[in-house]
């Protein structure tokens, strides 16, 4: 395939499916804990990591993913100070990382740099850049795997979870830190603005299929992978955004799904 | 032994004392009922039960130990109000949801064997459920969903049961059945039990105490080899 002769699509091939293969895995968690929204404000705050880092002369992504890191753990502390209006903790945390980026983006010499953050720069991602998301693609993968039952029973059940024995405040803040990582990452390739897409669609497309909590993180996965490596050959093609193309792969998809389970349903009720 | 014992407890929302030299205690093999209207502290004795809150004043101990180290031994089982309605969607088996509670047994980093599977079936069939192994959990009625969190609480053999009013929101003929079955269970594993109910106490005929509570302080009802 001609697609593959080129480095830089070899580079963004490999970066978009490590990723695939983490986001789904981190999104279902997000999802069945209601708290999608929380990929939308650590993906915006690390906006301001990217500035941070430009101003700074250090890698974005490095900022990206120390502001998010930052962002997720205030989230969590204001969370347990306010407990009974705790999605107010994103709003505010989303709102300082907007603000906070959009002050400081104003300092920024290269605007074009943090701007390929706002929609991901898939095929401009560096050398350096490839190994920093395969290491911590298989960092979040294995913290996953290692606490894939402790974060299926806080999903189901927090309080039985507790109950059980599970160190339910000690996963959930190693999970807040995979999550910092995984969108801090994302957000170079797809973009801060589509990241909690990239979480959250393979899962609700995996959710329509699934028939046990295992082969639906197993569907988004390979959903999440089929988007990616969909959406990177069309926009090739296309001449399109990568991160967005991608992104809208998965919506599409979703659609499709939904419909045709809607017309079985009632092809089997008509039968 | 006494497998719960609470001893003049205090508990205050802010300035609002809802327990007031709470006292009661319940010996091992009981089968009780605790009642309360609407807003009398029921949750909140609970939560305290589970270590959820702390007492003002007060101890409150479960067989035999200071309950907030007792609680995550393994030795407790607890089947919470609506335990399923909120995740009517979530994407699970019942085999999944029941293998989850052996979290202890099975341990951190680790995976379930064969012989947790057993002891997931072994739940599952005294409950009449085993058929509904590899069904989604949100496919079932919220009569056989409630079976379903009885057989999760059964399945790490607890010595004590705790059901915060596991009857809310099914229908009259579910209600009897999960009746029968905690009798039962009363009855041949001589289990603990505590239940905080609303009503329909005629229908269980395991209780062999009710407790009320009212203005903050556990009143016995009918006590030991009293009739219902």
């Amino acid at each position: 395939m001609s697609i593959l002769q080129y480095p830089f699509m070899q580079r963004a091939f490999l970066v978009g499916i490590f990723l695939a293969v983490i986001a789904p895995c981190i999104g279902m968690t997000i999802v069945l804990q209601r708290k999608s929204m929380i990929g939308d404000a650590l993906s915006h705050t690390s906006l301001a990591g990217v500035a941070i880092g430009i101003l700074l002369g250090i890698n974005p992504i490095l900022g990206a993913t120390a502001t998010c890191i930052a962002a997720a753990l205030s989230i969590e502390f204001i969370q347990r100070k306010i407990p009974r209006y705790s999605e107010m903790a994103i709003a505010i945390i989303m709102s300082t990382g907007i603000g906070l980026a959009g002050v400081l983006s104003g300092f920024t010499k290269s605007s074009g740099n943090f701007n390929s953050f706002l929609f991901g720069s898939i095929v401009a991602i560096s050398n350096m850049e490839l190994r920093m998301v395969v290491i911590i693609s298989v960092c979040v993968l294995t913290a996953f795997l290692l606490l894939y039952k402790e974060l299926f029973y806080i999903g189901f059940d927090e309080r039985a979870a507790r109950i059980a024995g599970v160190p339910v405040r000690l996963v959930n803040f190693i999970f807040t830190m995979l999550t910092a990582l995984t969108i801090s990452i994302a957000s170079r390739t797809v973009g801060a603005l589509v990241v909690s897409s990239l979480l959250v669609i393979p899962v609700a497309c995996g959710m329509q299929i699934g028939r046990s909590y295992k082969m639906t993180l197993v569907c988004s996965v390979i959903f999440a992978v089929f988007f990616t490596v969909a959406g990177l050959t069309l926009s090739y093609y296309w001449k399109l955004k990568p991160g967005g193309t991608i992104v809208l792969t998965g919506v599409v998809c979703f659609l499709i799904i939904i419909i045709l389970k809607a017309l079985i349903k009632s092809l089997r009720r008509a039968g | 032994m006494q497998a719960i014992e609470i001893q003049n407890v205090d508990f205050a929302y802010g300035k609002e004392l809802i327990l007031k030299e709470a006292s009661a205690g319940i010996d091992e093999g009981d089968f009780v009922a605790l009642t309360g209207e609407n807003g009398t502290g029921k949750s909140t004795l609970l939560r305290l039960l589970l270590a959820e809150l702390k007492p003002l004043r007060g101890r409150i101990r479960l067989l035999g130990e200071d309950n907030d180290r007792i609680i995550r031994s393994g030795k407790v089982g607890y089947v919470a109000q609506n335990g399923t309605y909120a995740n009517q969607n979530f994407p699970a088996t019942v085999e999944e949801i029941v293998t989850a509670n052996l979290y202890k047994q099975i341990g951190l980093f680790r995976f379930p064997s064969k012989s947790h599977k057993h002891q997931v079936y072994e739940a599952l069939e005294k409950l009449k459920m085993s058929e509904f192994a590899k069904t989604m959990i949100g496919e079932l009625s919220g009569g056989q969903q409630q079976r379903i969190m009885l057989a999760r609480a059964l399945v790490i053999k607890p010595e004590l049961l705790i059901l915060d009013e596991p009857t809310t929101g099914i229908d009259m003929k579910s209600v009897r059945q999960l009746y029968e079955i905690l009798g039962e269970l009363h009855e041949s594993e001589k289990l603990t039990i505590l239940m905080v109910t609303h009503g329909h106490l005629e229908e269980c005929a395991g209780i062999n105490r009710i407790l009320h509570l009212e203005d903050g302080k556990i009143e016995e009802v009918i006590g030991n080899g009293g009739e219902l």
